[in-house]
C-alpha cells in the first residue's frame, strides 16, 4: 500500500559537510553574477516580462479595436552582458507570439495590471519615449504613467513605475501610484535592489514624501522579512531619517517576520507615519501604534491598529465632520492582497468590502452563500490578474438542504472560474462566471473559453454562457430573468433567460454608461434592476440607476452629489426597499432614505428585499431597522458577524472574536428573537438558510456540515 | 547597496548544524514529495542550510526560516534551470523508492503538491503551511482537500493516514 509516509524510506545523504562548505565559501557578488551560476534563479526576466506586457497590451488593444504593430525589441539581454544603465524603450503593440511568463506572483502582472489600465483609457494616450522610459498620457485628464524595463548588470530586471493613475477607480479616482515593481524569479538571497525611477507623484495633497530624488531607498532582506518573493524599502530624508514605508511584499503580509517597529522607532519617525502600501508591509498585528495609511475613501483618514492580542487588525475610519468609527478585521481575513472588512455572505448577492492598496488586485479571500433552497456555496481565491490569484475555487460544492442529504445528481465539488456565484430566485441554480478585474471594471484579458457556468440540483453542470463580451456579474430576479454585465466597461447589459438545458441566452438592453459597478447589480422586489455607475468625466461621479427591463428606462435613483458634493465618487452600495425607499451607504455611512443610521463608511448593510434593514457595524454589533430608520430589532454589541437568511427571517450572530477563537457560541435568531446559541468548538458558523439550517465549517479540515433547527 | 551578512556565531552554528540532525533529512525529503526531484530537494537543502549558516545569529526562528528557504529555493529551481554546481545525488543508493507515491503526487497541482507534503507528511499546522506556500489558510483547505481526493482516488484511501 502506497501512503505519504513512503517518503520516510528514501535515503538521504548526510550532506552537513558539503553545507559548511558551502557556507564557508565567499558570497558571490550579486551584481557581477552571471544568474545562470546562481541556484534558485532563472535567466533574465527582462524580455519575458516586457513581452508579457506587450501581449497584454496587445490583446487588450486588438480588443478594443486598434491594430497596432510590434514595434518593441524583444530580444533577450544576454546574461550579464547589458550595462545597467541601459535601457529597453517600449511601445504598444501587439506581441505575436505568447511567451508565458512562469511567474506566480503579482509582480509581472502589476505590470499588465497598469498597462490595460492605461489601454482602458479612453482615446488613445500620448506614448512618449522620455529618457529611455516610456510615458503614457491620458488623452482627458493628463494624468501620466511612466514605465521602464531595465535590466541590470546579474541579469534582473528592474522596472520602475511613476506617475499617476487610477488602479481602482472604482474605489478611488484620485488612487495614486507612486513606488516601484522589481521583477526577478524568487529568491531568499535578494539583497539588493535598485530603483531606477521613483518620481514623485503629482498629488497636491500633503505627503510625508518630500521628494523622491533625494531620498535614499533602503532595501530590508526580503528573506528575514518572512517571504522570500518581498521586499520592503524604507525611505529616508537627506538626514538619514526614515519618513516612510512601502514596497511590496508578496508574501503573506501578516506573517511577514519583521520587526517594522524597531524600523521606524528611529529618532525623526513622524506618528503616525504614512505607508502608501500598508497592506503589503506590515499587518499581522505587528504595530505598536496605529498608522495612517492611504483610504481608500476620498477624505477619510484610515488607521490600523491592533487589537491587545494581536490577532487582528482594526481599521479606524476618520471622517472629517464625524467622530472616529471603528472596525476590526480578522486576522484570517488578511491576505495578501487586502484586508476584507466587511461582507455579506448570503442571500442572493454575496458581497465584501476591501481595503486594498492602490496597486494591487484582490487575491485569496473566502466566501460563503445561501441558496433560498439551502443551497451552500463557499468559496474562495478570486483575484483580478492573470498571474496573481488562484482561480475561483468552489469549497463544498451544492449540498442538500439537510445534513448528508445532497440531491442526486449534484455535484460535488466544482471549480468556479469567476470571483462572483449568484442563485435564481425561483430555480435551484447558481450561476460563476469569470470576473477577472471585476472590481475594478478593468477587462483583463478575457478568453473565449472562459464562460458562464450554471450549477443545477438536478443535472451536472451546463455551460450557459461563453461570450467574453457578456461575461461578467450574474444575478437572478424574482421573475426568473436573469441579468448580466460584462466585467469591462463599457459593456452592455445583458438579460435573458434559462432554457430548458440551462443554456443562459441574453440579449444586450442597453449601456448603463461608461462605467458601471457590476457588484452593485440587483433586482428589486418588483423585477427592475438597480446598479450604481459611475460617470468618468466627472471623477467617477456615483449614482444609483434604474432599468425598467420591459421598457428599457433608465431612471436615476439617486445621485451621490445631493448627498456626498465634496465626494461624489464615495457612494459604495445601494438598494431599494419594497417601499421604494433608498438605502445607501456611502462616505459617510449607511442612510436609510433620509435618517442616518449608521456614521461609519466601514458599516455594511442587507436588506431581504421586503422593508427591513440590517446593518452591521464591525465591533459594534447589528440593529434591525425599518423603511423610515427606526431601530426595530435586537441590538447585539458582543456580535461580530451577522447572517442573514435570503428572507431575512433568520439571523446568525457569532462573537467578536477572531476567526480562530470561534469555539463558543453562536447566537441564532428567528424574527429577530434569540431561539438558540450555538456551542460548536472548532468550527464557524457562516450561514443560515431559510429553514434555520446553519452552516459550520470545521476550521482545521475545512469541511462543511449543515445543522438543522 | 548590499546588506552586509553577519557571521556565524559558535552558537548559532551549533543551533544550524543541531537543526539539520533534527530537520533536515525530513525537510529533503518533503521537497522531493513536493516537487518531485531528488536533486532540487538536495540543493534546496543545502543551499538554505549554508545559507542559515551565512546569516549566523541574524535568523530569529531558524526552523521556520530554513523551511520557507529551503521551499523557495526548491520553487526557484522547478521553474528555472538548474545551477552547474547543484548537488548530485544519484550516487546514493535507494533500496525502497518511491515510484507509486510520486507518480500520484505528479497528479496534484503544484500547490496542491507542497499543502499535502507539508502538511500531512511533514505534520506543519495548517497556519505554517498557509506561510510556507504564500497562501492563505482558507485557499489552503481546499488545495488539501482536492489534493487528498486526488491522492485517494489513485491510491487508496490510506493514501493519507
Amino acid at each position: 500500500m502506497t501512503v505519504l509516509s513512503d517518503l520516510d524510506d528514501v535515503v538521504v545523504p548526510d550532506r552537513w559537510s558539503q553545507i559548511t562548505d558551502r557556507a564557508t565559501r565567499p558570497e558571490v557578488d550579486l551584481v557581477t553574477l552571471d544568474p545562470g551560476d546562481r541556484p534558485g534563479r532563472r535567466p533574465a526576466p527582462a524580455a519575458a516580462v516586457l513581452a508579457l506586457v506587450l501581449l497584454v497590451a496587445g490583446v487588450v488593444a486588438s480588443r478594443s479595436g486598434r491594430d497596432e504593430t510590434v514595434t518593441a525589441d524583444t530580444t533577450p539581454p544576454a546574461p550579464g552582458a547589458v550595462e545597467r544603465d541601459e535601457r529597453l524603450p517600449l511601445s504598444a503593440g501587439v506581441f505575436e507570439e505568447p511567451i508565458l511568463v512562469d511567474d506566480g506572483i503579482g509582480r509581472a502582472a502589476l505590470l499588465g495590471w497598469i498597462w490595460i489600465e492605461i489601454l482602458a483609457w479612453p482615446g488613445d494616450p500620448t506614448w512618449e519615449d522620455v529618457d529611455g522610459s516610456t510615458r503614457a498620457t491620458h488623452p482627458d485628464t493628463r494624468r501620466t504613467l511612466t514605465l521602464s524595463v531595465v535590466p541590470d548588470g546579474d541579469g534582473w530586471a528592474v522596472v520602475a513605475l511613476s506617475g499617476e493613475i487610477g488602479i481602482r477607480p472604482l474605489l478611488d479616482d484620485d488612487a495614486r501610484l507612486a513606488g516601484f515593481a522589481r521583477l526577478g524569479p524568487q529568491s531568499p538571497e535578494v539583497d539588493t535592489v535598485e530603483v531606477l525611477e521613483v518620481t514623485s507623484p503629482a498629488d497636491p495633497r500633503p505627503l510625508p514624501i518630500r521628494d523622491w530624488d533625494d531620498e535614499a531607498i533602503e532595501l530590508v532582506d526580503p528573506i528575514e522579512a518572512g517571504a522570500a518573493d518581498s521586499y520592503l524599502v524604507v525611505t529616508r530624508d537627506e538626514r538619514g531619517e526614515a519618513i516612510d514605508v512601502g514596497g511590496w511584499a508578496f508574501g503573506r503580509p501578516d506573517r511577514l517576520d519583521l520587526d517594522l517597529d524597531a524600523v521606524l522607532s528611529e529618532p525623526g519617525v513622524p506618528d503616525p507615519i504614512s505607508i502608501p502600501f500598508v497592506a503589503d508591509v506590515d499587518l499581522g498585528g505587528r504595530l505598536e501604534r496605529p498608522r495612517r495609511f492611504t483610504s481608500v475613501w476620498p477624505g477619510v483618514d484610515a488607521y490600523l491598529s491592533p487589537l491587545e492580542d494581536r490577532s487582528a487588525l482594526c481599521l479606524t475610519l476618520v471622517e472629517p465632520d464625524t467622530s472616529a468609527s471603528r472596525t476590526c478585521a480578522y486576522a484570517t481575513d488578511f491576505n495578501e492582497r487586502g484586508i476584507k472588512i466587511g461582507s455579506q455572505t448570503e442571500g442572493e448577492d454575496p458581497w465584501f468590502v476591501l481595503v486594498v492598496p492602490e496597486s494591487t488586485s484582490l487575491g485569496d479571500l473566502g466566501d460563503a452563500t445561501v441558496h433560498p433552497s439551502g443551497i451552500v456555496v463557499a468559496w474562495t481565491g478570486g483575484g483580478t490578474a492573470q498571474a496573481v490569484a488562484d482561480r475561483l475555487q468552489l469549497v463544498d460544492g451544492i449540498l442538500g438542504r439537510g445534513p448528508g442529504d445532497p440531491p442526486e445528481g449534484a455535484p460535488t465539488e466544482t471549480t468556479l472560474d469567476g470571483a462572483f456565484a449568484g442563485f435564481g430566485h425561483d430555480e435551484p441554480i447558481t450561476w460563476s462566471v469569470p470576473t477577472r478585474g471585476s472590481t475594478s471594471g478593468m477587462c483583463e484579458n478575457l478568453q473565449a473559453e472562459e464562460r458562464i457556468t450554471a450549477h443545477r440540483l438536478d443535472r451536472p453542470s451546463v455551460v450557459a454562457a461563453d461570450d467574453p463580451e457578456v461575461l461578467g456579474r450574474v444575478v437572478a430576479g424574482p421573475d426568473g430573468r436573469v441579468a448580466v454585465h460584462s466585467n469591462c466597461n463599457p459593456r452592455p447589459l445583458h438579460v435573458g433567460r434559462t432554457d430548458s438545458e440551462g443554456r443562459l441566452d441574453v440579449e444586450p438592453v442597453t449601456e448603463l454608461g461608461d462605467f458601471v459597478q457590476h457588484d452593485s447589480l440587483r433586482f428589486t422586489p418588483d423585477g427592475r434592476l438597480t446598479v450604481i455607475r459611475r460617470v468618468a468625466s466627472e471623477g467617477f461621479r456615483a449614482e444609483l440607476v434604474s432599468l425598467d427591463l420591459d421598457t428599457g428606462a433608465v431612471t436615476v435613483l439617486f445621485d451621490a452629489t445631493t448627498v456626498l458634493p465634496g465626494d461624489p465618487s464615495a457612494l459604495t452600495d445601494a438598494a431599494v426597499l419594497a417601499d421604494g425607499t433608498l438605502v445607501v451607504r456611502a462616505g459617510r455611512g449607511i442612510t436609510i432614505g433620509d435618517v442616518q443610521v449608521a456614521s461609519t463608511g466601514a458599516s455594511s448593510f442587507r436588506t431581504d428585499g421586503s422593508d427591513t434593514v440590517w446593518v452591521h457595524v464591525n465591533g459594534d454589533g447589528v440593529q434591525q431597522f425599518d423603511a423610515r430608520g427606526r431601530p426595530i430589532g435586537s441590538f447585539h454589541p458582543d456580535s461580530g458577524f451577522v447572517a442573514l437568511s435570503p428572507t431575512g427571517r433568520w439571523q446568525l450572530l457569532t462573537p467578536a472574536v477572531p476567526l480562530d477563537e470561534v469555539s463558543a457560541t453562536s447566537v441564532l435568531l428567528r424574527d429577530g428573537l434569540e431561539v438558540a446559541r450555538l456551542d460548536h468548538p472548532g468550527e464557524f458558523a457562516e450561514a443560515i438558510a431559510d429553514d434555520g439550517t446553519v452552516v459550520l465549517t470545521d476550521l482545521e479540515t475545512g469541511s462543511t456540515r449543515l445543522v438543522t433547527q | 547597496m548590499v546588506i552586509e551578512r553577519g557571521t556565524a556565531s559558535e552558537a548559532a552554528t551549533t543551533t544550524a548544524e543541531r537543526l539539520y540532525v533534527e530537520d533536515g533529512v525530513r525537510l529533503e525529503r518533503s521537497i522531493l514529495g513536493a516537487f518531485g526531484d531528488p536533486e532540487v530537494a538536495g540543493e534546496a537543502v543545502a543551499e538554505a542550510f549554508a545559507q542559515l549558516l551565512r546569516r549566523g545569529d541574524e535568523v530569529r526562528d531558524p526552523r521556520a526560516w530554513v523551511w520557507r528557504s529551503a521551499f523557495a529555493i526548491a520553487r526557484g529551481l522547478r521553474s528555472g534551470p538548474k545551477p552547474a554546481h547543484m548537488v548530485p545525488d544519484t550516487a546514493v543508493e535507494q533500496p525502497q523508492w518511491p515510484f507509486d507515491l510520486l507518480a500520484a503526487l505528479d497528479g496534484l497541482s503544484p500547490l496542491q503538491r507542497e499543502a499535502v507534503v507539508l502538511h500531512h507528511y511533514a505534520g506543519w499546522p495548517l497556519r505554517e503551511v498557509a506561510v510556507l506556500t504564500g497562501s492563505t489558510v482558507g485557499a489552503l483547505k481546499v488545495h488539501l482537500s482536492r489534493g487528498r481526493r486526488r491522492l485517494r482516488e489513485q491510491l487508496g484511501e490510506e493514501a493519507i493516514r
